[in-house]
């Protein structure tokens, strides 16, 4: 495990990670194998693999609610983390409590937070979907017209996403799209009956919708090197959020955290709350974060001679605006006005759904961890569709009805019972993933009088989904039934929902990347345009929002970072 | 042996068990580096107590006995126990005080009353008396909203179904006997054969 956890501590290290998810775990990882002396500050508690799983592998019948989570326990501290699919009495201690964390939405607007404030924050919680971003998705601001060019390309990230991939380890099958580019993949998992006739539908009838396994950060095949970090194989249990002592998904507890651990190299500061950063206007540098203690709420300060904030896209944006000082006052390193700005998520409102007949035999074994997916066939201008720019992914998969979704059939007794004993309709289902602009009135800010029990403003958002958006997923309803219906489902229902942003929890943009400081926050390195030595790798610092789900992005990115920090260091010029 | 030792050297029997079927499947070392964890562990967190001993939360005795039939014939005894034989009366009287709001609660309460008013004025006895065939007529009766019963009452008589059919597939007899329970699979196989399987699993749906 880890060199030591830290209380006190004047040091100054070589770099100061702020949060332990995907994005801080890489960067910590990556500097600790690189021989830098490394903090990493999490605002939560640590959470020991395996050991911290309180919710893995107990049987529905051993937990009190059988996984329900009791209501005035939801209604006093989780209404809003509950909103999450993942969220039940298993995984419920892996969500931030609402009660702890409140935040305040614009009149009329709304927004979905879901926290993950512990040592491997979301990662331990997420869907473990990891897919590349293409070169038109770099492109795509500067086609439009909508949100500003990213400044760097596909090919600038290539060689870091196959770094990532073949540490995380990545399920999938090579399929040579524009769209998509291939990952470094170990074998996929199987697709059943029914997904197999529609991807043969689509192949006939849909020329532009290919659909294919979703790529997954699951060990199907594990390195050498991913065992002798305590990995082994999926079992397909796939109740992954409640932790997994199989290490069989990337999780920073599973993979980043014992390979940097393995260096010495790395020190955490766990229940530590940055409240700000610490900066030196005379060398225009940050020397460190100011913190407040998660349980007594002291006042401690650590110090390191290069910062990385990976604290979330809304985390770090709000530790940017809450570090304010004469030359900054809108925010640190905000000299472009644009910090907060330009705020993102995915849009999941519209699903689909059948029955297909004629696969009443088959069945599966196991529970797969990931399902289809058929990615942006909308990914250029010229593929735009007439009613809508930019494009969505389909994610689904079939499965057979069971007892969950059979109760209220009409019918008691011996016969009741005796049907519930057998699975029932094979049923496939579509959700549409999509696209959402960059736009300058989405924002979050600090809320001018409230704070949280640590002193610190509260977030305000204010962000909402335009016609665009909407217009998008009425399209991705009905080209879902017409893929459907072309397969020969029955019982086709499509239903278009108007949930908040936020519930994707693929919030992006904030502290955008970008060529001109004047309009954005970070360079092509994810290093801030007006402090050197300050960089932001997560998910504030995108550009679009792409399709696809942005994890490995993040991955890569951070990959990317370090080594241009590290190189900068040797060049003396960092 | 007390009764904690007896249940350790039961887990740990079966962890040993386990750990030898995955050897086979994942090799010795890997198997050997989840010792530590939490990946067997047979949870002792929370044990039914004696259903007999245990005072209702919501409901009264009386309504308790009505429901415990109601759950039997909704999920008879076959060769595997019924609804009411794991009782099934008890977790929905327990999920309900805690899980629902007091609409719910009413909801149940309501057609728990709704079902015995129409034993007594059907045949002068309370529901949990009846003869199998006649309590079977007449919850058909109001699952199929006929012979008497309202829309409201097969509303409410559904939301029991399913209290009952949640209960009891996630019950241990309804999951892995009645159904068939995998913790750990291995891994995913797609398209076997339902016949190889023999059953639903009833370790769907709870990640």
């Amino acid at each position: 495990m880890p060199s030591s956890y830290i209380n006190e501590s004047k040091e100054e290290f070589d770099v100061l990670i702020v949060g332990s998810g995907i994005t801080g775990g890489w960067a910590a990882k990556e500097f600790c194998e690189r021989g830098f002396k490394t903090l990493m500050v999490e605002r939560g508690r640590a959470v020991k693999h395996r050991v911290d799983y309180i919710g893995e592998n107990v049987r529905p019948w051993k937990q009190p609610f059988r996984q329900r989570v009791e209501k005035k326990l939801v209604d006093d501290q989780y209404k809003i983390q509950q909103q999450c699919y993942a969220f039940n009495d298993a995984t419920k201690h892996f969500f931030g409590n609402d009660k702890d964390l409140p935040y305040s939405t614009e009149k009329d607007t709304k927004f979905s937070w879901i926290r993950a404030n512990q040592l491997g924050g979301k990662s331990l919680l997420w869907h473990r979907q990891s897919y590349r971003l293409c070169d038109s998705d770099f492109k795509a601001n500067s086609l439009d017209g909508y949100g500003n060019d990213w400044p760097i390309r596909y090919s600038d990230l290539e060689g870091f996403y196959s770094h990532v991939e073949e540490f995380a380890g990545i399920s999938g099958t090579p399929e040579n799209l524009p769209q998509l580019p291939d990952s470094k993949f170990q074998p996929p998992f199987e697709l059943m009956g029914p997904e197999l006739a529609l991807k043969a539908t689509l192949e006939k009838d849909f020329p532009d919708q290919k659909l294919i396994i979703g790529r997954a950060a699951h060990l199907t095949q594990p390195t050498e090197l991913q065992v002798s970090l305590g990995r082994v194989q999926c079992q397909a249990r796939n109740e992954c959020q409640k932790g997994c002592s199989f290490g069989a998904y990337f999780s920073t507890q599973s993979s980043t955290l014992p390979a940097a651990a393995k260096t010495n190299m790395l020190h955490i500061a766990p229940n530590s709350v940055v409240h700000s950063l610490i900066y030196d206007d005379k060398t225009k540098r940050v020397k460190g974060v100011r913190v407040i203690d998660n349980d007594d709420l002291s006042e401690r300060e650590y110090f390191a001679k290069i910062v990385f904030l990976c604290a979330s896209t809304v985390g770090s944006t709000q530790i940017l605006l809450n570090s304010s000082t004469k030359e900054f006052p809108n925010g640190l390193a905000n000299s472009s006005g644009v910090l907060g700005h330009y705020l993102m998520d995915h849009n999941y409102n519209a699903d689909i759904g059948g029955t297909i007949e004629g696969f009443e035999g088959e069945y599966f074994k196991g529970r797969r961890p990931t399902g289809i997916y058929i990615p942006n066939f909308h990914y250029e201008p010229d593929r735009y569709h007439s009613k809508f720019i930019r494009g969505y992914a389909f994610a689904g998969g079939a499965y057979r009805e069971n007892w969950g979704s059979r109760a209220s059939e009409d019918g008691i007794g011996l016969d009741f019972k005796n049907r519930l004993k057998q699975p029932g309709k094979w049923k496939i289902r579509l959700s549409a993933q999509g696209e959402m602009l960059p736009q300058f009135e989405n924002r979050m800010s600090l809320h001018s009088t409230r704070k949280d029990k640590w002193g610190i403003p509260l977030v305000n958002f204010d962000i909402k989904w335009s016609d665009n958006e909407r217009a998008m997923m009425r399209s991705a309803a009905k080209l879902g039934e017409k893929m459907l219906s072309s397969l020969g489902a029955t019982e086709i229902w499509s239903n278009v929902k108007d949930d908040a942003p936020g519930l994707a929890i693929h919030e992006v943009g904030t502290a955008r990347m970008g060529r001109d400081p004047k309009e954005s926050v970070l360079n092509g390195f994810n290093q801030a345009h007006d402090i050197s030595n300050l960089f932001v790798t997560d998910g504030a610092s995108f550009c679009s929002t792409a399709v696809q789900n942005p994890s490995l992005t993040f991955m890569a990115l951070t990959a990317r970072a370090v080594d241009y920090a590290a190189k900068e260091v040797k060049a003396g010029r960092l | 042996m007390t009764e904690k030792a007896h249940t350790e050297d039961k887990h740990d029997n079966q962890k040993r068990k386990t750990l030898v079927a995955l050897s086979g499947l994942i090799g010795a070392t890997a198997s050997n580096i989840l010792l530590s964890g939490n990946g067997f562990e047979i949870a002792t967190a929370y044990a039914n107590s004696d259903a007999k001993s245990r005072k209702p939360k919501l409901f009264t005795t009386a309504q308790l006995e009505v429901l415990e039939r109601i759950c039997q014939t909704v999920i008879p005894k076959t060769d595997t126990p019924g609804a009411g034989d794991v009782d099934t009366h008890g977790f929905i009287d327990n999920q309900l005080h805690h899980c629902f709001d007091t609409t719910a609660q009413k909801a149940i309460s309501n057609v728990i009353d709704t079902i015995d008013q129409s034993a007594l004025a059907r045949h002068k006895k309370s529901f949990s008396q009846l003869e199998s065939l006649t309590a079977h007529t007449l919850l058909n009766d109001i699952d199929l909203c006929k012979s008497g019963f309202k829309q409201k009452d097969t509303e409410q008589f559904k939301f029991l179904k399913y209290l009952i059919v949640f209960g009891y597939y996630t019950s241990e007899i309804g999951a892995s006997q009645e159904l068939t329970y995998d913790p750990v699979p291995g891994g995913f196989k797609a398209n076997v054969a339902l016949s190889d399987i023999g059953s639903a699993w009833g370790s769907l749906g709870f990640f």
